[in-house]
């Protein structure tokens, strides 16, 4: 159950969040702040109670016991498109408010999170079973209200499908996405076709131009800033490449979470 | 050795460069090896229509073999991941086949 309230005002908020919690057995508080003072006042309730919580932006998000899934799917060892699907078609069956318990593997995780999330659903929770496996708390939720009004381009997503078999397109994927980042424009790379290559360990060490550093250098640099680079999960997999020759800080997802970018209408793609 | 397979030797060899080049330059710096090996094999080829020596003929075929063995790591890695490329390396992959051929004609008539 999810329960959110506001605190908006009060001076000691934990001691309206102390009765509340006193006769709250499970789920999730979604508490709304003032701001730092009063979240530092929740924390350390929290920590008394040793509680789970996430702070985001004004808002603390507090788990009480373990919550109760509605229905569970296992989607573990199913590859792209595979988990959405079986996901989609079970949240459809359900009602709205309802949460549904997922364990999935690595490769299906941010397709998951980012898939669900752009079909209007909330996700609970995340937590690393430290088997390999994960556990997503999912609440389905109404579909989200298509609004006309216009909308400030603020994210980059540059495709790139032809990999180090054209050494000028790979450097141009991670240039762009580096004036992207001076132009406070947020990247993202995402890797398909034979784009995928460009993920396969020391790949990006073999091309060099002339005039420029390595590319290997390059994508490293752009990394250290903070650009995620996913490699297709269907490419990978027709090239051999998977979690053991991955490059570093590549990431495997599928085509929910290339078609969830491409739909976010603050989102500008870039084919290369 | 003959004369005439060693000028289609050396023909072939003359394109494998050009079209290897055009590759090169596509795929940014990464075939440095196989290239040089190429450029050598090319060298030695043409010294041996005018070097009545056995030494030079005999490294002209050695290179002339050699040359297309070099870029198998690579084109074994570039099936692998960038097959939807591959097209832009049949040129260059075609003449180094006709190379090893050739390069046993010579060994044979040599």
């Amino acid at each position: 159950m999810i329960r959110k309230f506001k605190v908006k005002g009060l001076r000691s908020p934990s001691l309206l969040l102390d009765m509340i919690l006193s006769d709250t057995t499970e789920g999730i508080l979604v508490v709304e702040t003032d701001g730092e003072e009063q979240i530092k006042d929740i924390e350390n309730l929290l920590k008394k109670y040793n509680l789970k919580y996430e702070v985001d932006g004004n808002t603390v998000k507090i788990y009480v016991g373990e919550i109760q899934a509605d229905k569970t799917i296992n989607v573990v060892g199913a590859t792209c498109p595979g988990p959405i699907m079986m996901v989609s078609d079970i949240l459809s069956k359900m009602k709205i408010g309802e949460v549904l318990e997922i364990t999935c593997g690595k490769n299906a995780l941010t397709d998951l999170t980012e898939g669900l999330k752009g079909m209007g659903h909330e996700i609970i929770k995340v937590e690393d079973k430290g088997d390999g496996t994960y556990r997503i708390l999912v609440k389905k939720g109404e579909k989200k209200e298509e609004k006309a009004a216009v909308t400030k381009i603020d994210e980059i997503f540059i495709i790139n499908t032809t990999g180090t078999g054209n050494a000028e397109k790979a450097y141009a994927t991670f240039m762009m996405a580096d004036v992207a980042l001076k132009m406070n424009l947020k990247p993202t790379i995402f890797l398909m076709m034979d784009g995928a290559s460009l993920g396969l360990k020391g790949e990006c060490d073999k091309v060099k131009h002339p005039a420029f550093p390595k590319l290997g250098d390059m994508v490293r640099e752009i990394q250290k800033k903070g650009v995620k680079i996913y490699v297709c999960e269907v490419s990978a997999k027709f090239r051999g490449i998977d979690e053991n020759n991955l490059e570093e800080g590549f990431e495997i997802a599928g085509a929910p979470t290339f078609l969830n970018y491409l739909s976010k209408p603050n989102v500008r793609p870039v084919w290369l | 050795m003959n004369g005439v397979i060693t000028l289609v030797s050396l023909s072939v060899i003359f394109g494998a460069m050009l079209s290897g080049f055009a590759t090169f330059r596509l795929t940014g710096m990464r075939l440095m090896p196989h290239f040089a090996s190429l450029i050598i094999a090319f060298i030695l080829t043409l010294a041996s229509l005018f070097v009545n020596n056995d030494l030079v003929g005999y490294l002209a075929i050695a290179f002339q073999i050699i040359t297309p063995l070099t870029i198998c790591p690579t084109i074994c890695n570039i099936l692998k991941t960038q097959f939807q490329n591959t097209g832009i390396y049949s040129a260059h992959l075609a003449l180094m086949g006709m190379l090893v051929v050739l390069a046993l004609g010579n060994l044979v008539v040599f």
